[in-house]
């Protein structure tokens, strides 16, 4: 079995408060895996661990079979969605792809063209980001998470505060990288989001990552 | 690198004309008044080394631009990199490139106004007068230009270190932190520089050149340690990019009770306490700098003076308005948040409507008097590290001149300001609760107070009374010539309004003061 992802007894307190312990997770290739857990619960960081940004107390991460942290403090060709992005406010949709693009100069403008195209945003809108809706912002953050042909793509809340219509059309460029076969871990609120999309589920709960059981199903469901 | 690109054409944007008018101006300035003085190379030291214009504008200008543009978040950058460290030496990379066009920036400018001199010549010729920088530099130097080739590479390698510091400030520490000590950094800088305290140690000889070589230490010393820190950070960085400095808050028991233990918390704030300490010693150190040669006693009453009443001083004006506006303005804020949190189930439990605004009033007015004490604290203590004499007068004594008017006791005189002075708050803050209770809105209630301020300076001899503004010593002593008044007086106007607009809020205008906008 390929694992692309694997967590290994990973800890980490913030501010004197344990929000992950122990967690233990192997994901994969191609697989599609949500977390769900309550506000403050850890999904966030955990997905910050797993791309570098944060250190964990203790336990590793392993990349594609490479330790996080050896060779580099950031693995290749994972792409990001996690909180509220940081956009050049006064660039245009495709100006903040061309800077992203250019730090590893992998790609032409013309993928970056395509990608756009692809989350249905237009390359050649002018348009400033802090002029962009809510819904454009999201599919910015999922077309630099993507463009670079990352194989491994980690989506916190890709359908926060998104009306119907732009859930359903980010949904169906979720279901488009599925299908080519990119191994891709959501976290989301909305458990329905979650349930539609993904082939496994875990829950953090208590600061434990756990195994999403039809009791969980059944509570959550009942709660929405 | 991207990075570097995206920062410099981030940095040098429209607000860069600003810069470059204040600079103009100021070289104008400097050219009209001593232009005929100056041959070409000596202008164009004399202005790249202005420690007034460098501390008081360039500087505060770079770092707070490089601070908001450094500190965004970048976390779709970082992770293109393979190390953090390679991200970071972009980014010091960056304010070194942006530091150097900006001090090119500022010399293309003293270039094109300086053609104006009247010798465009590169000589020393020493003629211009209040210019020791150029006496120092001529020393060392047997021509302008050398030395300002010499002063450019010693000054972008000091600014790149200050427009550093509070990027790794905010980094490991956190935005309240970094602002913190990036503030104490650089009142330390400007303390300093009129008043040495730290010797060859002085922050300023790292950006100044001529005070690196007049400081008796080779200039080369400063420029090496800037870029052995810099080589440190940038190693600190690379290691420990992912560790943070966070400082928890000591526990302090609760010695009052209820909403009221709610309410301290949310007004005696660490970022109210940082605003009160900033603005206070940034009040009372302009006085000892700015000031004539002055004792501790001269500093006290000159920090209480505030303006009397009759005549208009833009000086004690300000002064007056800064001292009374600082806490009335927290106080506002408070009270707004404390309306909006006041739902029904806090006054539930508080029994009655006035038992919430007892609560508002009891915190408020322990509030007024906190900051009148520590107003007075801040002044001797900085009185004291500025070495001022502890007893006696100087700067009043030349004040009053020959004039019969005898200079006060100076413990009995801020014992009554003190009393007098948290009396006036308390008061101030009454008056915005009423206000606030008839326009359900605090704002234009402390726009009001600010007008209420401004009365005092009406030729009406009665406005003396005016209780805005009553407990300053200059209503307090009038001129020294006996026109002041007395303390009983002064009490008496400041406790009737109090207890009156006690009694309105309570008996007619509670029901108001809870209702929202």
């Amino acid at each position: 079995m390929e694992y692309v992802i694997e967590v290994r007894n990973v800890t980490k307190e913030y501010k004197g408060r344990v929000i992950l312990e122990g967690i233990n997770l192997k994901i994969e290739k191609g697989a599609t895996v949500g977390i769900i857990g309550a506000n403050g619960s850890g999904k966030s960081l955990l997905f910050k661990i797993l791309v570098g940004l944060v250190k964990p107390d203790s336990g590793e991460v392993y990349i594609r079979g490479e330790q996080l942290g050896k060779k580099a403090d950031f693995p290749d060709r994972v792409g990001i969605l996690i909180n509220a992005p940081g956009y050049i406010e006064l660039y245009s949709g495709f100006q903040n792809l061309q800077f992203l693009a250019s730090i590893q100069d992998k790609i032409t403008d013309e993928d970056i063209r395509n990608t756009m195209k692809m989350v249905r945003l237009n390359p050649d809108d002018k348009t400033k980001v802090k002029n962009y809706s809510m819904g454009m912002k999201q599919k910015l953050g999922i077309a630099q998470a993507i463009m670079e042909n990352q194989d491994i793509i980690i989506l916190d809340e890709p359908f926060n505060a998104l009306d119907y219509q732009s859930n359903r059309e980010i949904k169906a460029i979720i279901k488009k990288l599925q299908k080519e076969k990119r191994t891709i871990l959501l976290t989301s609120h909305n458990f329905r989001d979650i349930d539609s999309l993904c082939s496994e589920i875990y829950a953090i709960e208590e600061s434990h990552l756990e195994t999403f059981t039809e009791e969980m199903k059944k509570y959550y469901l009942d709660e929405e | 690198m991207p990075l570097v690109r995206k920062n410099l054409r981030e940095f040098f944007t429209g607000k860069i004309w600003l810069l470059i008018i204040v600079f103009s101006w100021e070289l104008g300035f400097t050219l009209h008044a001593e232009g005929e003085f100056f041959s070409f190379g000596e202008f164009l030291l004399a202005s790249m080394s202005d420690h007034y214009y460098t501390l008081y504008f360039m500087l505060p200008f770079l770092s707070i631009s490089l601070y908001h543009q450094m500190n965004e978040n970048h976390d779709l950058s970082v992770v293109r990199y393979k190390r953090y460290g390679y991200f970071f030496l972009e980014q010091i990379t960056s304010v070194f490139l942006i530091v150097l066009l900006y001090v090119l920036l500022h010399l293309i400018v003293a270039a094109f106004i300086g053609l104006k001199v009247e010798k465009l010549t590169d000589t020393f010729y020493l003629m211009a007068e209040d210019h020791e920088e150029l006496e120092v530099m001529s020393q060392y130097f047997s021509r302008p230009v050398m030395a300002l080739i010499f002063l450019v590479i010693f000054l972008v390698v000091g600014l790149t270190l200050y427009g550093t510091i509070p990027i790794i400030l905010e980094h490991f520490m956190g935005k309240t932190m970094s602002i913190t000590v990036s503030l104490f950094l650089y009142l330390l800088l400007v303390v300093d520089l009129h008043k040495s305290i730290l010797g060859m140690f002085s922050p300023g000889n790292f950006i100044l050149f001529h005070h690196a070589l007049a400081s008796g230490i080779p200039f080369y010393v400063y420029t090496f340690a800037d870029i052995l820190i810099l080589a440190g950070i940038l190693w600190l960085m690379s290691k420990y990019w992912w560790k943070s400095l966070t400082f928890r808050r000591p526990h302090l028991p609760e010695i009052f009770g209820g909403v009221q233990q709610w309410y301290i918390k949310t007004l005696f704030t660490i970022r109210n306490a940082m605003i009160i300490l900033v603005i206070t010693a940034l009040s009372v150190i302009t006085k000892i700098i700015f000031g004539n040669r002055m004792t501790l006693p001269d500093l006290l009453i000159h920090q209480f003076w505030g303006m009397g009443s009759g005549y208009f001083y833009t000086r004690e004006f300000l002064d007056m308005l800064l001292y009374n506006l600082v806490p009335i303005y927290l106080l506002c804020v408070f009270y707004q948040r404390a309306k909006r949190d006041s739902s029904l189930s806090v006054v539930i439990r508080l029994r009655r409507k006035s038992n919430w605004v007892k609560e508002i009033l009891k915190t408020g007015s322990m509030f007024c008097i906190i900051y009148t004490l520590v107003t007075i604290a801040i002044t001797i203590i900085l009185g004291l590290v500025f070495q001022l004499k502890p007893a006696g007068y100087l700067d009043w004594k030349l004040v009053i001149g020959d004039s019969n008017a005898k200079l006060p006791e100076i413990v009995p005189t801020v014992w009554e300001f003190f009393v007098s002075k948290s009396l006036e708050l308390i008061f101030l803050f009454v008056l915005i609760l009423l206000i606030d209770s008839f326009l359900h809105n605090t704002a234009i209630a402390f726009s009001l107070l600010v007008v209420l301020h401004g009365i005092s300076i009406l030729p009406f001899q009665v406005l003396k009374y005016n209780p805005v503004g009553v407990a300053f010593l200059a209503r307090r002593y009038g001129t020294f010539s006996g026109d002041g008044m007395k303390l009983g007086i002064m009490a008496g106007i400041l406790l009737l309004p109090i207890g009156a607009g006690w009694i309105l809020l309570r008996y007619f205008r509670l029901n108001q003061m809870m209702e929202e906008n």
